[in-house]
């Protein structure tokens, strides 16, 4: 349980992020960007709703940071011609002094060389009133609970539990893409949905802020981690293609709970939904199986991200219980099932069954969350049964 | 960004310095032409992207006839073994068998698992990307092997030989890390490792006492010692190296050795409780 003081924290939080990406533009007066030259009010740092005095909000230095690769830059301009735009980037082997780059509005692309890695990689070339900009907007919205340089320490922050991202550990967790580190869009994205369950509000900001921020964000990967680790991979959001179940929905149910208990065992971590007596039949083994103890409850795992120096460990969701932070539509669980959550117990699962399995548990964890989910009663009789093994 | 970042050469570069593998040729230039303050970088052109460019100039390129020298030896282990705890697997999947750890394995005074690879001394060869593939397999909810030495290039196959789901979760840095799923019955898991990596974890979520240890070197001359910890590295040029031996809770020892064509040096390393 949050303690009341907690739970008065993060509803202020949420009152606070929730006026101010409304109110966006109003704090600065108006918006910077549409002045024609606002690096000059970049410069004077205006008034700020409550910057501590002396935090510096001007970047003067631009930077690399890792992109996805030529494949990735190809893929995108296809899909603009295929939407009938003009490709997003074009190839020009005269700019960045001859060095020859990919070029789009927002800047450009590099296949540059790491020599002390002897490692050839894409960068992305970020400049300082892009950072300056993404570090103002940070500090604006973001910095209340991630911190004011972002490591996950801000004043509204400290009391969450989860605890906000510390950016410099470039651990994202529900990217949704199958590569280390998520797409710009990818990341734009999670920001724009927020995190259901979460103190983490879906941003109501403009797409030019939101990519100012994704880049700011980026820049805070320590040297040789995230954005600045030239063998790290950068992946799209995973592709849920065609529902094999569309239109057969109750039988994706019962085979998702097949699945669920069986090849894929879930309940290995998450808990287990049907009566024991049952689970020998769905795993294919002897009747009197003794299964783990408290099969109805999910079991404390691991994890990659550090809080004060130490590991967290993360409980997955009980999804009669929890809220799924990364959506929860067949699609949205799809697409988080198929993809894992980076830096915790979670795999991808994509590949490793087949997509009529995949989109199957994706329906029986929506059915579930449906049926008992902020209903007290019905859960309240569902665990009985289970505990009770009846 | 301090790290010197070498821009990838214009075409006109790449043509200019074609298929050469002499020392890049640095100029100056400037990038970042959105910056107030641009980064300083050297441009050069390189005839490969694969990151097994020349380092030196008169390096030649390796080939398995050219080593004819041996090391051998074996790894002892000092003193009393400790017992290698019992792992209870049924409480967690009653699918997995049961076992005992694997970290430290004693037999007839010698460890097994030990990474023992040449560490100096290949100055003057290039050596081409491994082929083929290694396997790493999970049977009876353990990896096997538990230590898996392999060289940049080479596939690593992971198989599930159980009836149960494991996750693969890999910590690997310069490789691709990753976390892949693979239940009963599912296919390999073919990763590439392109590149050298320290010994890196690979474990199962689902099985916590499940860890193995990979390394991956950007050079053949490594091998695991085996049960009674003796170890062999054949087809080494003649030569003076460092060698380096490995174990995963154990540490690191090194030692120099000294071989000519056609010999074999013979090697010992000793641990025991107190080691590093």
């Amino acid at each position: 349980m949050r303690s009341p003081f907690t739970q008065l924290v993060c509803l202020a939080t949420v009152a606070i992020g929730t006026l101010s990406s409304f109110k966006a533009l109003n704090f600065f007066g108006s918006d910077p960007r549409a002045d024609e030259d606002h690096s000059q009010m970049i410069a004077e740092e205006l008034p700020h709703a409550r910057p501590p005095r002396g935090v510096p909000l001007t970047i003067t230095e631009g930077t690399w940071l890792r992109a996805p690769g030529e494949e990735w830059i190809i893929q995108q301009n296809e899909l603009a011609r295929k939407q009938g735009l003009e490709p997003r980037f074009t190839e020009d082997p005269s700019a960045a002094d001859g060095e020859g780059a990919w070029i789009d509005s927002t800047g450009f692309i590099q296949k540059r060389y790491d020599e002390e890695e002897d490692f050839w990689a894409y960068w992305q070339w970020v400049g300082p009133a892009q950072l300056t900009r993404g570090r103002r907007d940070f500090v604006q919205f973001c910095s209340s609970c991630h911190g004011l340089d972002g490591d996950g320490y801000g004043r509204s922050g400290q009391w969450l539990r989860p605890s906000p991202r510390d950016f410099r550990q470039t651990n994202f967790k529900f990217t949704k893409v199958l590569a280390n580190l998520p797409t710009d869009d990818a990341l734009k994205r999670l920001i724009k949905r927020g995190l259901d369950g979460t103190p983490m509000l879906p941003w109501d900001l403009s797409d030019e802020q939101i990519t100012d921020i994704v880049q700011y964000i980026k820049s805070l990967s320590p040297e040789g981690m995230g954005w600045r680790d030239p063998f790290t991979g950068i992946g799209s959001i995973v592709e849920a293609g065609e529902n094999p179940w569309a239109g057969r929905e109750n039988f994706a149910i019962k085979h998702g709970e097949k699945v669920y208990h069986g090849v894929a065992q879930c309940m290995l971590c998450h808990p287990g939904y049907v009566n024991p007596r049952d689970l020998p039949g769905l795993l294919d083994q002897p009747e009197d199986t003794v299964y783990r103890e408290n099969l109805y409850l999910p079991v404390l795992k691991d994890s990659e991200y550090e809080v004060l120096g130490e590991k967290v460990k993360i409980l997955p969701p009980d999804f009669t219980f929890h809220t799924i932070r990364s959506g929860q539509t067949p699609q949205d669980l799809y697409e988080t099932i198929a993809s894992g959550i980076k830096g915790t117990a979670m795999p991808a699962w994509k590949g490793s069954l087949s997509e009529e399995d995949l989109w199957a548990l994706a329906y029986y964890v929506q059915d579930l969350v449906e049926e008992y989910k902020d209903k007290p009663a019905e859960r309240r009789g569902l665990m009985e049964r289970l505990r009770e093994g009846l | 960004m301090n790290r010197s970042l070498i821009g990838l050469g214009a075409l006109l570069a790449l043509t200019a310095c074609g298929g050469g593998d002499s020392a890049p040729k640095p100029q100056k230039s400037t990038t970042g032409s959105t910056s107030s303050s641009t980064a300083e970088t050297t441009t050069t052109a390189k005839s490969t992207d694969t990151g097994g460019a020349a380092k030196a100039s008169g390096s030649q390129d390796w080939n398995d006839s050219m080593g004819t020298a041996t090391v051998s030896g074996a790894i002892k282990f000092e003193g009393v073994a400790p017992e290698n705890k019992a792992i209870t697997m049924s409480d967690v999947d009653p699918k997995c068998p049961g076992g005992a750890e694997e970290t430290i394995l004693v037999s007839n005074g010698g460890l097994a698992n030990v990474v023992i690879s040449v560490n100096k001394g290949l100055d003057g060869y290039k050596f081409a990307k491994g082929t083929g593939a290694v396997n790493l397999d999970q049977k009876g909810c353990q990896y096997i092997p538990h230590v898996l030495a392999m060289q940049a290039g080479q596939t690593v196959s992971i198989t599930n030989s159980d009836d149960t789901v494991h996750n693969v979760h890999s910590y690997s840095k310069r490789n691709q890390a990753f976390n892949q799923a693979q239940p009963a019955g599912a296919g390999a898991i073919e990763k590439k490792m392109s590149q050298k990596d320290k010994s890196f974890p690979i474990k199962c979520d689902m099985h916590a006492w499940m860890n193995c240890q990979v390394v991956v070197f950007d050079h053949p001359f490594f091998t695991v010692s085996d049960e009674n910890g003796n170890f062999t590295l054949p087809k080494l040029p003649a030569g003076t190296y460092k060698l380096v031996a490995e174990h995963e809770s154990l540490g690191k020892q090194e030692a120099e050795v000294t071989v000519a064509d056609g010999g074999t040096e013979t090697v010992t390393f000793s641990y025991g409780q107190s080691a590093p």
